[in-house]
């Protein structure tokens, strides 16, 4: 499985990951993309928002918010294309906290939709993975973390 | 026959001597044992609640991997995000009695932060299929966007 990034995906990460209350975003992000599989993902806390169910589904999944009594995690926006397992991460926000929301509106889900077919058509996608040592994720290119 | 009115009697005695009346109050060790076993069984019956609408939840994901084909099909989720949004709020008025009753007294305080945040979720979940099916499925733009991939 190879996953791919964008730059506001990335832009999102790091503000949300800049407060202390939501250090673990990217270690939920590895628990829930990184470390599993194809139907895994599909399978579990996701929402298909558009797109063909077996080919290439646009999601909506929540991640981090497994044990329950705990804080609701966040909800994260992306495109699988199941064949080529490829993974595109468009879009993240905390459920609660200083830059949540409930839900992001249907003019921003289509802008997500818009990117993406930007992003594809320019092949400006980032391919991204983990390190080493599992625990962090990094650019495949240059190796650098993509949280410092 | 060797049994005698004695016997009898000696055996009618001694089954008087032995038996003693139920007391009419609990000792202090049966009623703890029975508040305990109470704070068990609500925790299960917690546990239990949670572990359902968890389940609601999942299938209001698994909607979502379907398209709408009819009118019939419409009607039907309808009448399933109607019939959803009726149970959760009975279940919030389940919590919010649940919580008056038990939070100050620190019972089950982790089983019913649980029970609020499943209701929370299957809401959600509620209102997002909700928008999938009624909304971001019927937005022309969203459609063409998608068809053009």
């Amino acid at each position: 499985m190879i996953v791919f990034v964008t730059e506001e995906f990335l832009s999102e990460l790091k503000l949300i990951s800049k407060d202390k209350s939501h250090s673990n975003c990217e270690s939920f992000l590895i628990d829930s993309i990184f470390n599993k599989s194809i139907d895994e993902i599909k399978n579990i806390g996701t929402k298909r928002l558009g797109g063909q169910a077996d080919k290439n589904p646009f999601l909506r999944k929540r991640i981090g918010s497994e044990n329950y009594g705990k804080s609701s995690g966040y909800r994260l926006y992306f495109w699988l294309f199941i064949v080529e397992e490829n993974v595109f991460l468009l879009f993240i926000h905390p459920k609660t906290g200083r830059r949540s929301a409930s839900n992001i509106t249907i003019e921003k889900q289509k802008d997500l939709v818009k990117t993406f077919k930007e992003y594809r058509n320019t092949n400006r996608f980032l391919e991204v993975e983990l390190d080493d040592e599992k625990s962090r994720i990094v650019f495949s290119k240059t190796k650098k973390k993509i949280l410092d | 026959m060797t049994t005698s009115i004695s016997n009898i009697s000696q055996e009618i005695n001694q089954i008087i001597s032995d038996s003693k009346s139920i007391p009419a109050k609990l000792t202090e060790q049966e009623r703890i044992n029975r508040f305990l076993d109470g704070i068990n069984d609500l925790r299960a019956k917690l546990v239990q609640r949670i572990e359902i609408i968890q389940k609601l939840d999942e299938l209001f994901s698994k909607l979502t991997w379907f398209d709408l084909q009819n009118q019939e099909e419409e009607e039907l989720m309808k009448n399933v995000i109607s019939k959803s949004l009726t149970f959760h709020a009975k279940s919030i008025k389940n919590f919010v009695a649940l919580k008056e009753s038990f939070w100050k007294d620190k019972i089950c305080r982790e089983e019913i932060s649980g029970y609020k945040n499943a209701l929370d979720d299957f809401e959600e979940s509620i209102y997002e299929v909700n928008e999938i099916f009624f909304k971001l499925r019927k937005d022309s733009e969203f459609n063409d966007l998608v068809r053009s991939l």
